[in-house]
């Protein structure tokens, strides 16, 4: 695959190389930045229940590719994932804990 | 940790709510980016996990089989009458579900509020109520 390196060399600062690689890779790279933050996010959340933490890291994740999403910056795939995940797990979540 | 029918029904109605509301903020911004999300991507997601219109309908179903029900004629005529007194009471607490909810549905339309989370807030009122009935008839705890 060749990568076309024009707005590499007209990159003037981080953002620019940032913005570049992110075209290029369409989206997957603010894509798969958001997802790690979930995950640090789940982890940081360990004082509480694990699927709480779960459920938290999953929708602020969704929130966050949301806004990601309507400047362009993502793949829509992956904020449809996040949402899923969310549901599913405030599905878990109620169904084992009641009401 | 329960694992009934009655935590299970509302546990979909909670993941429902969830996920029609991310779908509701996506078409939002599909409506003001249209570049941002294809809307057969939206449709297809639509398809798969928006299911809110069955859900209504089988809760419907639970409410309508309780309002159509007819208590049973035992051996003694005074108890007769209360348990009848006590179910027409039973039958209106759930009529009144109908005017409730047709008077969320309207107070959503003038406060710009999303119809499907007050319809969804009434089917888990309904759902309470319901299983705690069945509970108490069958002392069961479903």
């Amino acid at each position: 695959m060749a990568y076309d390196l024009t707005g590499l060399q007209t990159a003037t600062d981080i953002g620019g190389i940032i913005t570049w690689a992110n075209a290029q890779t369409e989206g997957a790279l603010i894509g798969l930045f958001i997802l790690a933050f979930g995950i640090i996010l789940f982890f940081g959340f360990k004082r509480y229940e694990p699927i709480d933490a779960f459920l938290a890291a999953s929708w602020i994740s969704f929130i966050l590719s949301v806004v990601a999403l309507s400047v362009g910056w993502v793949n829509s795939l992956i904020m449809f994932g996040f949402l899923a995940v969310a549901g599913i797990t405030l599905f878990i979540k109620f169904w084992k804990e009641g009401y | 940790m329960p694992e009934r029918i009655s935590t299970f029904i509302i546990a979909s109605i909670f993941a429902t709510l969830l996920i029609s509301s991310g779908v509701w903020v996506l078409s939002d911004i599909a409506q003001n980016n249209p570049t941002a999300i294809s809307p057969t991507d939206l449709e297809l997601f639509n398809n798969s996990f928006n299911r809110q219109a069955e859900l209504e309908g089988s809760i419907g179903g639970i409410r309508t089989n309780i309002e159509d029900t007819q208590p049973e004629f035992g051996l003694f005529g005074g108890l007769n009458a209360l348990v009848n007194v006590a179910w027409t009471g039973l039958k209106g607490i759930f009529k009144s579900f109908s005017f409730v909810g047709s008077a969320f549905t309207n107070l959503a339309y003038y406060f710009g509020i999303p119809v499907f989370i007050f319809n969804l807030l009434t089917l888990i009122i309904i759902v309470i109520f319901a299983f705690t009935i069945y509970s108490a008839i069958f002392q069961r705890d479903i």
